[in-house]
Parts: C-alpha cells; structure tokens; sequence
C-alpha cells in the first residue's frame, strides 16, 4: 500500500507540473481542482469571463486524456441540448438515442446561471446520479465524469442564480481570481508564439485516474478527525453568523477531500491541515451570512476562516 | 427437556493489574495506621488487621478468575454479624460513635479484601479507606497527622491517575510528591475543629469507673508534705524541692519560698473558641510565705446520666462557650482545670468532688488521654457595673479578710495608693496600676529570707517577681482595704497551633492570679501580673543565640503570627473560603491531569511552541503549518512528524523513528533561538 500511494502521489506531481506549464501562477486552484477529480466531486467556478477557466478544464483533460465537452448556456437551452434527445429514424422505423454533450469525461458548462431552472435541474441531477433518463430509459454516464460549472458573480441582470439545493450538489467552488502583475506578463511571454495548451501532452491513463480514486477512499482518517470536521460543520448551523448552514454533505465532502488532499501531499494518513484547507472551498457556497448576504466573496472566506479559530486542532496542545 | 442456563448477574471486568491493586492496598494500610495511631486502638487488633488485610489481597488476586459466590455469601454473613457487633458498640458508647464506626468499618474492609475485586470493588476500598482517614483526622490532635496525610494522597493521586487510564510515568512521580506535600499543608489547616455546642464529637472519653479511695482529697506532687507548712511552725522547714515538671500552686499548700523554672513539656491541649485562663484550685488563707485552704471538706457531685450540672444556667445555653480538654500526659494531681463559671461539665466519671472555694476535683488523677468538656458562661461586666460594685457586708467573707502579721509599711502603702479612689473597683486599678508600673516581671528573683513577709520582701525589698508574688500582693492589698479576695492557680491559654485549631498548653504555662468579691457580681477575675501572658508566653524565645538565630526568631514569629491571623480569618469565614477552596482544588487537579494527559511528543511540542512564540518566530493563524510557516520547511516537517505522531496508523517500529525524528527536529528548533541563528533560518 505504501509503496503504491508513493507511485500515485509521484504521478500526481506530474500530472500538476503538467498543468502548471499551462496555466502560470494558480497552484492552488489546481491542487483543489486535481482534489475534485480524486473525490469525483464536482467543482463550481465563480469568476469573471477570462481568467481561464476553460483553459483549466481543458488541460486537465488532455492531460490525463479525458473526453471534454463544453456547453454554454443561454436562457433558450433545453435539457435535451443538454441531456440528448430520442430521434425518429425513418431507415429503421425506430427511435434512435442521440446522445447530448454530457456524455463525456469532463464538462465544462459555462455560465450555468445564464439558463432556465429546468435546465440546470436537469443537468445537476444527471452529475449527481452518474446517469441519465430519456423517455423511461437510463443511460450510464461514462466514468469518470465531472461538470466543471462556471458562473460570473458580478453578473445579476437576466441569470437564474442557482437555489441553495442545487449549489449544495457541487463539491466545492473556487475562484481564481486575476493574476499578479508580473505572472500576467509571464504568461503573455508564453503565449507569444503558440498557446500551450496546444502544446500539452497526455500524463496519465484513463485507469490511472480510476485507481487513483479507489485509493482515495482508503486514506486512514482519525476519529478525532472526523469529530473536528463535524465540529466545524456543526459551527456553520448554530452560529448567530449564518442565516444558512453547512449541511451533512458539506461534512462528507470534507471528510472525501481531505482524504484526496492528503494523497496528494503523499500522504496515507489525513491530519488537521488537510481539513483545515478544504474547508473554505467546501462550505463558502453552501452557507448564507445573516448580515451581508449580497457581499462578496472573499467577505464569507473571511466568516468560515473566523469559525475555524473557534474549533480547537484536536489532540494538538498549544 | 434441556434447561436454559440464565446468567443472573453479568460478570464485571475483573482487575489484573498488580499496580492498581498495589496502590489500593498502600492506601488501606495508611488509613488503617492512622486510625490505628489516632484512635489508639490496641495495637494487636491492628497487626492482625494488617495481616489479613494483605493475605486477602494476595488471596483475591491469585483468585480473581474463580467463581465466588461462596465466598460472597460467607462474606455477607460476616458483615451481618459486624453490624450487629456495630449497633451493640454504638448503644455502649452514645457519646462517641466514630470508634465503632471506625472499628465497623476496619472489619468490613478486612472481609471485603478476600473479595475477587473488579475495578469497582476496588473503588468501594479506596471509599473506605478515605472515611478511615476523616474519622482519624478528626480524633487528630496533633501536626503528625500531616505526615499521615501527605502519604495518603500520595496514594489517591496515583489512584486516581490509574483508575482513569493516565498513564504513570515515573519522572512525574517526583512532581506528585510536591503536589501532595503541598496539598497536605493546604488541607490540614481547613478540616474543621472550631465546632461548638450542639455537635457532640469528642465531648468526653468513655466513662472510668476504676474505684479509688480518694474522697475528694486534693492529690498532687506536693501533697504529702505541703500539709506539714500549714502549720505555724511551718515556716521552720526548708520548702520542698523544685520540680520542673509539676507547678507548685496545684497542692494544698502554694510555698511562696519555692523557686525555679518550669518546662515546656506538654500538659493538654484546649478546644476553646479563644483564648482563656483554666482555673485550677483556689485558696482563702494566706500565712505570710504561702497560701492554703482553710476549709477542707467538699462536696461530692454525682451523676446518672452526663452532664454535671455546676451551675443553674445564667443567661442562656446559646451563650455557653465549649472547652474541650485533651489530657496529654499523665497528672499528679486530681484537679480538674476547667473555665471560670463553667456550667455542664461533661466528666467521664460518675462522681467528682468541689471544694469551699468552686474548684473541683477528679477520684481519680488525670490520665493520658482523658478528655472532657466544659460548657462555661463568659463573663463580661460593664464599667458602670464595675464602678458601682460595693464591698459586701464583711461577717460573710471572714476568711476572704483574715490576714496574719503584715509589715505597717504594706498596709501604709495599701492606704497611700488607694487614698484617691472613692470606688472599691477604683481602688483595686489603682493598686494594679501601681504594680504594673514599679514592679518587673522577672523568673530571676532571690530566695525568701527567713522570718520575713513574702509581700513585704517583694513590695520593698526584691522589687520583681512573678505571677505569685503579684497576685499574693494584689490579694493581700485588697484585704487590707476591705475588698475579700482569694489567690487563684491554674493555667493560661497556651499557644494556639494553627495546624490542629488547638491550644496548647505546657508546664510552663501555669499561672497564678486573683479573685476578688463585689456585690451584686460576684467573684470577679483580676490578674495582676503586669503583660503577664505575653511574658510567659514568650519566655521560651527571649535569649536568641546568634545573629542568625535571631532572624529565624523573628521569622518564626512574623509566619506563626500571620498564620494564626490568617487561620482566624479563615476560620470566621470557613463557609465562603471552604468553597472557593474546593474549587481552586479542582482547577488544580485538573491541570495537573491534563499534564499527565500529555505524551511525551505532546510535551516537546508544547515547549518548542512556546519557546518559538516567545522569540516571535511564531505567526497567528489557525492552522499549524500556518504558524510555522515563517521557519520554512524545518517548521513544515516539524509539524508534520507531530501530526503524523498523533494521526497515523503507524507501527511500533515507525513510531519510534518518527519520534526519534520529531526530537532531532525539536532540538534544532530550539537551538534556533538566538537572533544570529533566526536570520539563519530565514536564509
């Protein structure tokens, strides 16, 4: 087992310096991206047109060469642009299933916000489920599948923001944010000639990835842990801060990815510090402030950061 | 058909541990040496309590997987049998219930250690073992019992970190033992002793009806001989020779010519409220070199049922105060010291005697370890009272008046000091003050010439003397001026120990002084003798050798008198200080748990964390790494060999190189501490 989780964590350093070359000075961003991929969790965006998320989730999947779709969404898109749709065909005198873009590894959908309601419901459960239903018939997703969502905070004019149950789906939400001076002027260096995305090369197997995500869910997690999770959560439902709590899923899907974080630190063990990072991304989307509910950001970043001062490390004495 | 085997009772986790057992036991055996020690049970009992109280433990460990329910019904009926034994003690003795408890509870705990202990029954004699050592800290008279003490919770501490699973390290037994030295001096101070009337602890000693052939005669040291000065030509013999062990006022007759200095050796110790005069005998007739009592008959009280009634109450029982006499040694003498105006004496003898001048008398002497109680009323007079108190009519108090041949030049003075005074009060402050004033107080006075008046050669010749010779020229100048007056002997209050809330009084403590008569108010208490308790209270520490000696005097002195300040204060307000002290306790307690919670790894940690904080190395921030970020990757690995110390699944092997690697690290971050070497880790 030892010796495996070191050959993973080293072909994760690959896969990561691989994206790196891509895209310049967001190592976070893709550490918690690469951390989604390993939950099979799902990841939102909030950010504004042009800071590169289609350029992420495309290198992540030609790295690891992954099937990638991206839909954008308007108001007039349907379920079944989105799902697929049965068509008549007049050879056969049968209905014929024609798959839609989520039929793929990984799913861009860009500006999820931007369409009706019926749509997004439509889509997030197919993501949650794995699967989708068309007149009564089931089709499996293809594995692993992951949406990667985008939506334009500053946005508010003729968008259906998402309702707290369907934001509740995505693993976690990031935002990338612009780059520092100078990494921008790096990276317009780069793209002088030719993009580098068009320059990326395959790192990793479909079946890697696979493993890789068994082997996630075998990471030991202490009780203490797993108790110092739930009290962190538990902090986001009674506090006087929050009109809106974190609920059980936000518990498991700290618990999934500190798991995934700590294989990435090479590591099979979890401790505190890998908790500690997931809780931000993870809760930031589910909870809503009782004062400042139409504040940024960065102002809920600073919210869940003041909870976490309040839950003692555990077993740790300072 | 088969038949179903129930289990009645399910079987409880059994003990294997040596250690835990070990502690039990020392606990036991130091309450039982404590009971043992302070309750003066016979030391045979005791031995064989010993004995079978270790080969039952050895007994039930070697037996522990068996079944027992043999055992346990045996051990029931014995336990039967004991409280029955128990309820047949407790009618013998309704004064004093806690020696058969105690007694009750030995044997109980005797047949409980042939049981196959859990956990739990273990618990029960680690109870047992607690009670065993309140009864004997109550029956404690003395400081030893600290030492007890200490040993005690030295066992509890270590009990309580075994019975919930802290591990015992032997580095930390050494900051137990200071913990517990301490709490042993904290604690003993606070058990209280200050109890007064109503509970009934401790009132007397269990009853002596030994038959003597005293018929309320005064015995004493002196006794046989002293009858032999009474007499006219008494004068004519040498005074006997000094004892240092046995004062000379407590015989029939007090020899003013008898010189010398009392020990310090322990008499008895006193529970009274405060501090009082513990009048012993009392004298009417005074020869010119001694004192003795003219009237030789005396009344015999006797009782069924305790107390003595001494006196019709006067204000009220509320206002009796409590004395309790701890008897230490054994006396020569059958006088029983007890307070002025005692009212109920509770006396462990179906009879006593008082004689013509309200001093009582034991049929027996005293012996070591008696112990009675007296409930006296205190008496305080008014200045208005005192000012307009007359001398009562003199045909009654004749013998009060008598006097022999006295120098003209006494009563002159008598006369010349009084002259002023319209007041009898007024005139005896007058003679007082005049004694305070132009006489010392001195144990170094040179024998009494032959043929001459012992006031005289002390009014005008010696100058200085002590407590007898004040009080004999006080009473003998009260008589000249008509004021009936009787010399009184007995002792002072003694040292109040804070230790024990006790006073303790020595040999040396003995002291003489006066009573005289007014009406309406009766025999009124005045001693003479000038700063006379301070003196011989502090003669012991008047020579200090050396310069040093001198500092720890004056040390000793400061501590003993913030203590008894401090024990008083406490003692006032014991039921707000009891509280915050139990608390402040247990806030102690649990720190120290806490701590001897932590792992060896939890405590580097905790000193390199707070070594790092204090040289500002340290950023805030809620995660570790976060904190160590500033110290690079050094603070990074530092962290996680930490981490992973407390989160990992990790092997016995993997363990200790971890640990190995977690203290090399702990070393270099605590090397880095100077702020050439911090620059160097930033680097």
């Amino acid at each position: 087992m030892k010796t495996f989780i070191s050959e993973i964590t080293e072909k994760l350093q690959v896969l990561r310096e691989n994206i790196k070359k891509v895209i310049v000075g967001k190592d976070e961003v893709i550490d918690y991206v690469i951390v989604a991929l390993l939950s099979r969790g799902n990841v939102l965006l909030e950010d504004v047109p042009g800071v590169g998320k289609t350029v992420l989730a495309k290198s992540l999947a030609e790295s690891i060469e992954l099937d990638f779709r991206r839909i954008q969404f308007t108001p007039d898109t349907m379920p079944s642009d989105v799902l697929g749709v049965n068509v008549f065909n007049p050879k056969t005198l049968e209905f014929e299933f024609k798959p839609g873009p989520i039929f793929t590894n990984i799913l861009l959908a860009d500006e999820i916000n931007r369409t009706s309601p019926r749509t997004q419901a439509g889509l997030l459960e197919a993501m949650d489920e794995g699967k989708v239903t068309i007149d009564g018939t089931t089709y499996e997703l293809p594995k692993p599948f992951m949406v990667i969502a985008t939506q334009n905070p500053r946005e508010h004019f003729g968008t259906y923001p998402l309702p707290e149950s369907q934001l509740d789906r995505f693993f976690i939400s990031l935002s990338m944010g612009y780059l520092p001076l100078e990494e921008e002027v790096k990276m317009l260096e780069e793209q002088k000639i030719v993009h580098p995305l068009e320059r990326i090369e395959p790192v990793w197997k479909k079946e890697d990835l696979i493993k890789a995500q068994d082997l996630v869910k075998e990471i030991y997690i202490d009780r203490d842990i797993l108790r110092y999770i739930v009290n962190i959560v538990n902090v986001t439902r009674d506090d006087s801060l929050f009109s809106l709590g974190a609920g059980p899923r936000a518990s498991i899907s700290i618990m999934r990815g500190a798991q995934a974080y700590a294989l990435l630190s090479g590591r099979d063990y979890v401790i505190p510090e890998d908790v500690i990072k997931m809780v931000i991304p993870v809760v930031v989307h589910r909870v809503i402030p009782k004062e400042g509910s139409n504040m940024g950001r960065a102002f809920k970043e600073e919210l869940i950061r003041g909870v976490l001062k309040r839950v003692k490390i555990p077993k740790v004495r300072l | 058909m088969e038949r179903k085997r129930i289990k009645l009772i399910k079987r409880e986790v059994v003990e294997d541990s040596i250690l835990f057992r070990g502690i039990t036991l020392y606990l036991i055996l130091v309450s039982l040496f404590s009971v043992w020690y302070f309750l003066n049970l016979s030391s045979i009992y005791i031995a064989g309590v010993f004995l079978l109280t270790i080969v039952g433990f050895v007994f039930s460990y070697y037996r522990r997987k068996e079944r027992n329910i043999f055992l346990k019904i045996l051990m029931t009926f014995g336990m039967i049998y004991l409280l029955r034994q128990f309820f047949v003690e407790l009618i013998k003795n309704p004064f004093d219930p806690r020696i058969p408890l105690a007694t009750f509870l030995v044997n109980l705990n005797t047949i409980h250690s042939f049981d196959l202990p859990t956990r739990l029954d273990l618990g029960f004699s680690f109870f047992i073992s607690i009670i065993l050592m309140v009864i004997s800290g109550i029956f404690a008279r003395e400081a030893i019992y600290l030492v007890f003490l200490i040993f005690f919770l030295f066992g509890v501490i270590m009990f309580l970190i075994l019975v919930n699973d802290y591990k015992l390290i032997p580095s930390y037994v050494f900051s137990i033992t200071l913990f517990v030295l301490l709490m042993g001096f904290l604690v003993f101070p606070f058990i209280p002793k200050n109890i007064r009337v109503g509970f009934r602890q401790d009132i007397m000693s269990q009853l002596i009806t030994r038959l003597t052939n005293f018929q309320g005669d005064l015995r004493s040291a002196y006794a046989e001989a002293s009858n032999l000065y009474k007499l006219p030509e008494g004068r004519k013999i040498p005074p006997l020779k000094f004892n240092p062990e046995e004062y000379y006022g407590f015989a029939p007759f007090l020899d003013l010519r008898q010189r010398g200095e009392l020990s310090s050796s322990l008499v008895f110790r006193v529970l009274t409220p405060w501090g009082i005069y513990h009048r012993g005998i009392a004298f009417d007739t005074y020869n010119g070199f001694g004192w003795y009592q003219s009237r030789e008959e005396v009344k015999t009280l006797d009782t069924v049922s305790q107390p003595f009634v001494l006196k019709e109450n006067a204000r009220g029982e509320e206002y009796l105060q409590r004395a309790t006499y701890f008897i230490e040694r054994d006396f020569q003498s059958n006088i029983i010291f007890i307070p002025k105006d005692t009212e109920r004496l509770y006396y462990p003898s179906p009879v006593i005697f008082k004689d013509g001048e309200d001093g009582y008398r034991s049929p027996f002497e005293l012996p070591k370890g008696l112990i009675y109680t007296g409930f006296y009323q205190e008496s305080y007079y008014s200045t208005r009272e005192l000012l307009e108190a007359k001398v009562p009519p003199k045909d009654r108090f004749l013998n009060y008046l008598r006097l022999p041949n006295i120098p003209q030049r006494v009563v002159n003075l008598a006369f010349e000091i009084t002259k002023n005074y319209e007041t009898p009060w007024e005139k005896l402050m007058a003679i007082k003050n005049y004694l305070d004033n132009n006489y010392e107080y001195s144990l170094d006075i040179p024998p009494l010439p032959e043929n001459e008046d012992a006031v005289d050669n002390f009014l005008f010749e010696v100058k200085k003397g002590y407590c007898e010779q004040f009080a004999t020229a006080f009473a003998v100048m009260a008589r000249i001026i008509g004021v009936p007056s009787r010399l009184v002997t007995g002792y002072g209050p003694g040292d109040l120990n804070p230790w024990t809330g006790m006073y303790e009084v020595r040999v040396k403590n003995a002291h003489a002084w006066v009573e005289v008569y007014l009406d309406p108010l009766g025999w009124i208490t005045v001693d003479p003798t000038p700063t006379a308790l301070a003196e011989i209270e502090r003669g012991e520490r008047k020579e200090p050798v050396n310069f040093l000696g001198l500092l720890f005097n004056s040390v000793g002195i400061i501590l003993e008198g913030i203590f008894i300040e401090v024990y008083k204060i406490l003692n006032k307000y014991q039921y707000i200080v009891i509280p915050i002290f139990i608390v402040l306790l247990f806030l102690l307690v649990k720190n120290i748990v806490n701590f001897l919670k932590l792992t060896e790894e939890d405590r580097i940690f905790k000193r390199v964390m707070k070594r790092l904080k204090k040289s500002g190395l340290i950023k805030e921030d809620v995660s570790l790494y976060g904190m160590l970020e500033p110290l690079g990757d050094l603070g990074r690995d530092f962290a996680g060999l930490y981490y992973a110390l407390k989160f990992a699944p990790l092997s016995e092997e993997e363990r200790k190189r971890y640990k190995d690697n977690f203290k090399e690290y702990a070393k270099k971050l605590l090397s880095y501490n100077s702020p050439t070497s911090r620059k160097k880790i930033k680097d």
